[in-house]
């Protein structure tokens, strides 16, 4: 081949480094991460259900609350509270209704869980899946911010350094352990974390209130001039000043897929139509464990006396927050028979339309919306939060837990925080200074009933 | 056909094709790069070039930030300089210094133009008087009609005013908090945060890694050559200054003085 076609063959000396330099050259390249920085951080967004391995897989952020990790039993866990026994309210739920065998050391349920869902059949199994994972849209923190005013002749992005935003999931995103530990709430996190009856731990993010509150800081420099004086100056300084350390316990690279397939893929029609937002249900504000005094002047929307989403309100709640992703959807016309939601089935050679009773696929979902009595605040002034969170789903969810990691710049005013339900509630001290508060709901929230929670901060 | 070659050792020393000298030094640098120095395969903090610093003249970081556009351009922002109880403002406008009020004094400046201030009746100084400068560099973007309410804060201390009477020369550069790294402590009662500069560094450059400077504020000995009406050159053209809405009210009109155009490229030097 050589005498034909006059070349001349390579030695397989020389074809030996030639492919140990392009080896080499591969490695540089692959090892090497050229993007910026903020492409990094950029939050990823998910749809609504999905759960791809970008966000499943989330380092395992020991900042914020204690690492300790938290015993089946019942010890202290991450925030120094009893762990909550995920699967004790669920079992004992499934077993009532669902016909599940009772484990033996679980106690029965209280008669309310049972009339509930009393005509509800025993339905298959709910679908298994691993994290859960709804992001509200984040607002980039280097970049701007989204707000209904536009200064004149400013161009977007606006500068989000004189806003304190409170609220919505930062990254790297708040993950709950099957035993309850909580990892991952950054300042100024906002999230509600609660399990399944699958058994499952979701995490859904409040959405962001921003409060408009600028404070300034000054660096000074004397300058001296000396006449007829000679000073004498160090050849040489110590810097004392450490590096600022952090821990961070990034998780696997590998993650494991636990999508199963669904039992009846098939049963979801094109005329089904189901709103995710729930009929919601008037909380127990005025109850015996209400509050002292009656709805607070910011709190006066449809969303937060009753639960019920108004879309004529969806103007006033953006004004002052960025809406949660499960305000966007809107309520959908529907037909009950007996409290259940119908199905149309039209017929071809019919003129009138049949409606059928087909019971849809049960699914958890729990909104949160977070609101602030104001909108810009000095340094010593007290804003009023108030979190009105919804069992907007179908099922019964339990170890409803809110944590709110307050911004360094909010102190938290002990003694204002308050629950319109049975609760357990602690603070602890974060990161940089900030103030973490947790709500436990010692009860199972059943569908359609929700809660107001109160606090009042103020600004330093 | 070709005959397949037998393999044979290869030796370095007695290679002398210069091919394989080059692929030799080639992986010798992708392996240097892949494991001795991990650090320099990562991605690197975008190295930040400082054009300005602190110690500039007056005037040179405001211009730059002028030339950069946007909505700065025209803007007033509204600035409040707050001192010792006690204290006596007045800023020069019209050519003369107008009445100096208490402390705080909240009016709107331009962003570039360096104005002139008047420090009177400090306290265990009496008949002392300082003449700082403020040069806005940057603006904020308060809600609208909140403007007033959320001016820029220039706090001068009594330590300021008498190191400046002692004939040190004080810069404060004036930054916007990051609210993500701020001190957890509260302002209200203790003043605004502010913190000394170590020798031989900018204050401009720390200013800028901890938030966004917004003013240079300058105090030193330097008096007006001449008096009671102090020289343009001193006042730095006197640029326009805007009152607030509760002051307009309050404050009486300066007094007549010399017509100073406002514009400085076409002021003639007037010799007093």
């Amino acid at each position: 081949m050589d005498a034909i076609h006059g070349k001349k063959s390579i030695p397989p000396a020389t074809r030996w480094w030639i492919r140990l330099t392009i080896a080499g050259c591969v490695l540089v390249l692959s090892s090497c991460r050229l993007l910026p920085e903020s492409q990094h951080r950029r939050p990823p967004t998910l749809p609504a259900g999905a759960c791809s391995d970008h966000s499943c897989i989330q380092p395992l952020s020991t900042e914020g609350i204690s690492p300790k990790v938290a015993t089946k039993d019942g010890a202290a866990g991450g925030l120094g509270l009893p762990v909550p026994r995920t699967g004790t309210w669920a079992s004992e739920y499934r077993a009532i209704h669902l016909g599940d065998p009772l484990p033996a050391d679980q106690q029965v349920l209280p008669a309310a869980h049972q009339e509930m869902t009393s005509t509800s059949p025993a339905s298959a199994a709910p679908s298994q899946g691993e994290w859960r994972i709804e992001s509200a849209p984040l607002i980039p923190r280097e970049g701007g911010l989204v707000y209904p005013y536009q200064p004149p002749g400013a161009r977007k992005p606006w500068p989000s350094d004189e806003y304190l935003v409170d609220g919505g999931d930062n990254v790297p995103q708040v993950r709950m352990a099957p035993d309850g530990v909580i990892s991952g709430v950054n300042v100024g996190d906002t999230v509600a974390c609660y399990s399944t009856l699958a058994g499952r731990q979701v995490v859904e993010p409040a959405n962001s209130v921003f409060i408009y509150s600028p404070r300034f800081g000054a660096v000074r420099q004397v300058v001296g001039f000396r006449s007829e004086e000679q000073l004498e100056f160090l050849a040489s300084t110590v810097n004392t000043t450490g590096l600022a350390q952090s821990h961070e316990h990034l998780g696997p690279l590998s993650s494991k897929q636990h999508y199963q397939l669904q039992e009846r893929a098939t049963e979801r029609r094109l005329n089904q139509l189901q709103t995710q937002e729930g009929d919601g249900a008037l909380s127990a504000a005025f109850g015996p464990r209400g509050f002292h005094d009656g709805f607070l002047p910011h709190e006066n929307l449809t969303v937060v006396k009753t639960g019920t989403f108004d879309t004529g309100e969806f103007a006033l709640l953006t004004a002052a927050a960025q809406a949660a992703q499960a305000w966007s959807h809107a309520a959908v016309l529907q037909v009950f028979i007996d409290r259940k939601a119908a199905v149309a089935l039209p017929g071809v050679t019919r003129v009138d339309v049949i409606y059928g009773l087909d019971e849809p696929p049960t699914f958890p979902k729990l909104r949160i919306i977070k609101l602030a009595s104001r909108g810009h605040a000095a340094p010593g002034e007290t804003v009023a939060f108030t979190i009105r969170f919804d069992n907007v789903g179908t099922e019964i969810i339990g170890n409803v837990t809110i944590v709110d990691n307050l911004s360094p710049r909010l102190e938290y005013l002990d003694g204002s925080a308050e629950c319109s339900l049975p609760h357990q509630f602690n603070t602890q001290s974060g990161e940089a200074g900030s103030t973490i508060l947790r709500w436990e709901l010692t009860q199972p929230l059943p569908p359609n009933q929700g809660g107001i929670i109160r606090f009042q901060c103020k600004v330093r | 056909m070709g005959v397949p070659s037998k393999k044979r050792k290869v030796s370095l020393t007695r290679a002398k094709d210069p091919v394989v000298w080059l692929a030799f030094f080639a992986g010798l640098a992708g392996w240097t790069l892949t494991v001795g120095a991990p650090s320099a395969c990562f991605a690197q903090q975008p190295s930040v070039h400082y054009f300005h610093q602190g110690n500039l003249q007056p005037g040179t970081v405001g211009a730059t930030r002028l030339q950069g556009g946007g909505p700065v351009v025209g803007y007033f922002q509204p600035v409040q300089i707050r001192a010792p109880s006690g204290v006596s403002i007045s800023v020069a406008e019209g050519g003369t210094f107008g009445e100096p009020a208490p402390a705080p004094l909240t009016v709107g400046l331009l962003i570039g133009p360096v104005y002139r201030f008047r420090i009177t009746d400090i306290p265990f100084f009496p008949g002392k008087e300082v003449y700082p400068t403020v040069e806005i560099i940057d603006r904020i973007y308060p809600p609208l009609g909140l403007e007033w309410q959320y001016p820029v804060v220039i706090e001068l201390t009594l330590e300021d005013l008498r190191l400046a009477l002692q004939g040190f020369f004080v810069t404060r550069v004036v930054y916007l908090e990051d609210p993500q790294r701020a001190l957890p402590i509260a302002t209200e009662n203790t003043g605004q945060n502010w913190f000394e500069a170590p020798p031989g560094t900018d204050p401009l450059t720390i200013a800028d890694q901890l938030g966004r400077p917004v003013a240079i504020v300058r105090l030193g000995g330097r008096v007006p050559a001449t008096f009671p009406v102090p020289d343009e050159q001193f006042l730095y053209g006197c640029p326009p200054v805007m009152r607030s809405p509760a002051q307009a009210a309050e404050t009486k009109a300066p007094p007549e003085g010399p017509q100073v155009p406002t514009k400085q490229a076409s002021m003639p030097r007037r010799v007093f």
